[in-house]
């Protein structure tokens, strides 16, 4: 390595050093212990004795996990692509110059505000089968009451609107900053060659803005696959709906702290952890393809 | 200028912060008394303010021990347990319920048999049911609280509405089916849209007790069998699913978005199966307030109208530095003096026969007593060390039956099935 | 300098940012709306949007209940030292990462954002167990340190360093600035969006966090402010009215301290233009 290499190397160690430190006493330790106790027959007390591929044995025969393995997926493909679009395009228009900028700022980030469980609650309420006001306005108009929640194959859908919903808010805050960090001069450039409205969005924003959008596409990804707490508040426990709408984290929670079968949950948790990294990774390749660095 | 402001508040917030966040976080520096220190932990809110009360009591007339509550919300109770008596580091008293047996073979319990013999503490003054259930491999492992049981709650408004008559104690099954019969064609001629029946889907207010009014269990009593492969049971389930089918108990759909009391105390249905730990929110509720509010034990399936028994404890932490603290503050509580103010609170139904009084007392807009004849015909609620493996088994085919995805018998096989395999294991 | 100075903003602009607006601040509407009944009206089906009485009261009863100053403060202190904290710390790594090359970086880099795909309630018990090493159960600082580490910030960060050109870089490399200078003085004061956009949304996550400030902390004067609702949530009863009095309560800090950031992502980038 040349002597400008090591310098360089020495001074990435240096700045990466508080957060690797941290990263490593705090998570990574704990990570690789988790890996160890999908092995062993874990739970609340004692010593735990290896059992081998036993736990992971027993997921593949596991017909709750295969549910809450398709539920989680089907949440990533509908989830991901919404939030993505939405959140552009409420970011777009926040950048425009109009009145009340600040106010519909601060509007459409009150979802990251709230209380989950207010959230929880209130769309529960929404989507009442009986009462809810969404099938009460069906209703006006002559649709038949709809089973938002109970009915086994509407219960992803509906739950995954208020997914994209809640998510979108951050996301936008993030997307909106991106488009903050476009140098103008680019946009005025554009202009003066007499490109428009369109032309500027997919010419000049899409591909300036896609470091940014890269991370919302990761970030959503990871988040969604690991989505429990909507699910939580949503759905009743005793609820058969549950099975069509609990994901892989959710059974997790199940098999952790509720049936104390601690081992278990670690192998489920380790599968989830293979999925994810798998698509990570295959995006951070794509990356390389579509994300344009300066 | 707003640059300045900000960093200005920034400063401030540190300068206020620097000072907590190096204060020291044991426990000794708070107090400042000679006393030795207690903990109790306990997660309903609910009950914090009585339960204070008696703590409040224990202190002044302890000359030795101090004792604070610790409160800790049910959905983090048991992991923060788990957490803490597993480090050596949990509260010296807590409150147990059925998952006992996990931690009396997790050895984190002290037995509590040689405080009460030096304690001079006479058993038969509590509940017999509720000491069964703390009493596990023949030592004694937690002093009962209170219990729980099911009863019916009724609408007397609504059945004078539709001119039906009140449920009377000692019903059957078949007597409630007519009623309810009745009800449903009346409110259907009316055009409204009540309910006869209403239930909560939990397994404690509602199909735990038909098993055992049918003659089934869910468990046997030494915990090795599963009770799942029994016709009794089966048929426990077929009676709940032709309710719905006759339109007598709210439809599934219905009952599995919005919970069956909550219906109830918004007038929605004539009768509701319902626990104790709901005395409560129904004393409060408009319905009772109006003077409405009949409260009957179940109705009588083929054997008779059992009511499963829950309830808590309070146990003490094997490593607690003052195991004979522990216990005062125990006895303290599970007392007649302790039971006596949980009764005038009305927090929960005291475990300690001659304080239970009081709880009924307590109440103006309903008449307790069904709760007490309730626990005539009762047993405790089934559990055994390996309860976190099966419930969930059993509640989520039970929730597949009732809303008859499968058949009665298809899903208690699935249940015997894997119940037992759990057991086994 | 106005870029996009359309006088003629689309009509569907505004139409969408209307309805938008009106579905994201209906919950909080609801919210404040059930605080002011009572447990038979918060249940009450069909639902009841406006309560014909209105009972404030709910208010005094969580205030009696909890110490809200302590709550409020505990919060603040941890919202502020882990927002400082992680805008340092990441932004750090985010600089070696996005910048610099070094042996092992990919593989750094992936195995940083790993320890996202994992469920956070993993690391609950672990995190118990250090903290009692550390002589820090029931303490604010065990609030603040498991969270001043995350991979989050360290990736959002990357990205927008990705945004600002190399070349500014150069420029300062061959006047002979070190990477610490180039880092503070140039790269830092661009950053800003995302340094903004990290404190919000740190700060928020913060706020949000309810299962750990439970599990490590035992007396009331240390909890946050969700961890004290989240007290309300009963195994049986929940009573709702009050825990939306609560929420009412709490969530005033945080929309205050986002409408004081949010300027600085309005104000955009004075010096986003690249003089040249």
């Amino acid at each position: 390595m040349t002597k400008q290499k090591l310098t360089e190397a020495k001074s990435a160690y240096l700045f990466l050093l508080p957060l690797i430190v941290g990263l490593g006493y705090f998570y990574f330790y704990a990570f690789i212990q988790n890996f160890y106790f999908s092995f062993t027959d874990l739970s609340s007390f004692g010593k735990p004795s290896l059992v081998g591929l036993e736990n992971y044995k027993k997921l593949l025969t596991d017909e709750k996990f295969y549910l809450a393995f398709k539920n989680t997926l089907i949440y990533v493909l509908i989830g991901v692509p919404s939030v993505l679009i939405f959140s552009t395009l409420s970011a777009e228009f926040l950048n425009q110059n109009i009145k009340g900028n600040t106010f519909f700022r601060t509007a459409l980030f009150i979802p990251a505000v709230t209380m989950p469980a207010a959230i929880g609650i209130l769309w529960r309420w929404l989507y009442n089968y009986q009462f809810g006001i969404i099938n009460v306005l069906l209703n006006r108009v002559g649709i038949e009451s709809i089973a938002w929640l109970s009915n086994t194959n509407l219960v992803k859908g509906s739950i995954s609107i208020v997914l994209v919903w809640s998510m979108s808010a951050i996301y936008t805050i993030i997307i909106l900053s991106g488009l903050q960090g476009i140098p103008k001069s680019y946009y005025e450039a554009a202009e003066i060659d007499g490109a428009n409205k369109f032309q500027i969005f997919f010419k000049v924003t899409l591909p300036l803005l896609t470091p940014t959008l890269f991370f919302v596409a990761v970030m959503t990804t990871i988040g969604i696959f690991q989505i429990f707490d909507l699910i939580f508040l949503m759905i009743q426990p005793t609820a058969l709906s549950l099975r069509y709408s609990m994901s892989m984290v959710y059974y997790f929670y199940d098999r952790a702290f509720v049936a104390f079968d601690k081992g278990y949950a670690s192998a489920i948790s380790i599968i989830l952890f293979l999925m994810i990294l798998l698509i990570t990774v295959v995006q951070l390749k794509l990356q390389k393809k579509w994300v344009y660095e300066e | 200028m707003k640059r300045v402001l900000k960093v200005f508040t920034l400063s401030l917030l540190l300068t206020m912060a620097i000072i907590p966040i190096f204060a020291n976080g044991s426990q000794e520096m708070k107090n400042s008394s000679a006393k030795k220190q207690l903990t109790l932990s306990i997660w309903d809110e609910n009950q914090k303010a009585t339960i204070q009360e008696i703590v409040d009591s224990f202190n002044a007339q302890s000359t030795e021990y101090e004792a604070t509550i610790q409160l800790t919300p049910w959905s983090t109770y048991w992991t923060k347990l788990d957490a803490s008596a597993g480090a050596g580091d949990a509260a010296d008293v807590f409150w147990m319920n059925v998952y006992l047996p996990k931690y009396v073979d997790g050895d984190v319990l002290l037995p509590l048999d040689e405080y009460i013999t030096k304690n001079d503490i006479d058993i038969n003054n509590y509940v017999q049911t509720t000491l069964d259930m703390y009493n596990y491999k023949n030592h004694i492992w937690a002093m009962p609280k209170g219990m729980d049981t099911v009863v019916v709650a009724y609408n007397k408004a609504l059945f004078d509405k539709y001119d039906v008559a009140y449920p009377q104690k000692g019903w059957s099954w078949d007597d409630m089916k007519t009623i309810s019969m009745e009800l449903r064609d009346k409110i259907k001629k009316a055009g409204d849209t009540n309910y006869p029946i209403l239930m909560e889907l939990d397994a404690q207010p509602s199909y735990f007790n038909f098993i055992y009014q049918n003659g089934g269990y869910v468990v046997s009593d030494d915990y090795s069998k599963s009770g799942f492969n029994q016709p009794e049971v089966a048929k426990s389930f077929q009676n709940v699913v032709d309710l719905f089918n006759e339109k007598l108990l709210a439809p599934y759909n219905v009952l599995s978005e919005t919970k069956g009391t909550d219906l109830f105390i918004s007038k929605k249905g004539a009768m509701v199966f319902i626990g104790s730990w709901k005395a409560s929110v129904l004393e409060n509720c408009s319905i009772a307030q109006e003077g409405n509010l009949g409260l009957v034990t179940m109705p009588s399936q083929d054997v008779d109208n059992t009511s499963v028994i829950g309830g808590l404890g309070y146990a003490i932490s094997k490593n607690t530095k003052y195991p004979d603290g522990s216990f005062a503050l125990v006895k303290y509580l599970t007392g007649f003096e302790g039971n006596k103010i949980q009764g005038e609170k009305g927090i929960d139904i005291p475990a300690y026969r001659d304080a239970q009084k009081y709880y009924k007392e307590h109440f103006k807009n309903i008449d307790a007593q069904a709760f007490f004849d309730a626990a005539d015909t009762s047993v405790p609620f089934p559990a055994g060390p390996d309860i976190n493996a099966w419930i969930g088994i059993i509640n989520d085919n039970a929730a597949r039956i009732l809303a008859q995805e499968i058949s009665p018998e298809k899903g208690c096989e699935l249940i015997y099935k894997d119940m037992q395999a759990a057991i086994d294991k | 300098m106005k870029l996009i100075n359309k006088r003629k903003v689309s009509k569907w602009v505004y139409l969408y940012l209307i309805l938008g607006v009106s579905i994201t601040i209906l919950p909080f509407i609801w919210m404040f709306l059930t605080s002011i009944k009572t447990y038979e009206q918060a249940i009450a089906i069909p639902p009841i949007l406006f309560p014909k009485t209105f009972h404030f009261e709910n208010y005094v009863k969580i205030m009696d209940k909890f110490p809200f100053i302590t709550l409020y403060l505990n919060t603040i202190i941890v919202i502020v030292f882990v927002v400082i904290g992680q805008l340092i710390i990441s932004s750090m790594a985010a600089y070696a990462f996005a910048r610099l090359y070094f042996p092992g970086k990919n593989i750094l880099f992936l195995l940083v954002l790993s320890l996202m795909m994992i469920p956070s309630q993993i690391f609950l018990i672990p995190h118990y167990n250090i903290m009692i090493s550390l002589k820090s159960i029931n303490t604010i600082r065990a609030l603040i340190l498991p969270s001043l580490f995350n991979a989050f910030g360290v990736f959002l960060l990357r990205q927008f360093f990705y945004e600002i050109p190399k070349s500014l870089d150069e420029a300062a490399t061959i006047d002979g600035a070190s990477y610490f200078v180039i880092y503070k003085r140039i790269l830092l004061p661009l950053l800003q969006p995302g340094l903004v956009s990290l404190s919000i949304i740190t700060a928020l996550n913060t706020w949000k966090s309810l299962m750990w400030p439970l599990i490590v902390n035992r007396d009331m004067d240390k909890m946050t402010l969700s961890a004290g609702l989240g007290l309300l949530i009963g195994e049986h009863t929940t009573y709702y009215e009050q825990v939306m009095a609560g929420g009412v309560v709490s969530v005033f800090p945080m929309l205050i301290i986002f409408l004081i950031f949010q300027k600085y992502i309005i104000q955009g980038i004075a010096n986003s233009g690249i003089k040249n």
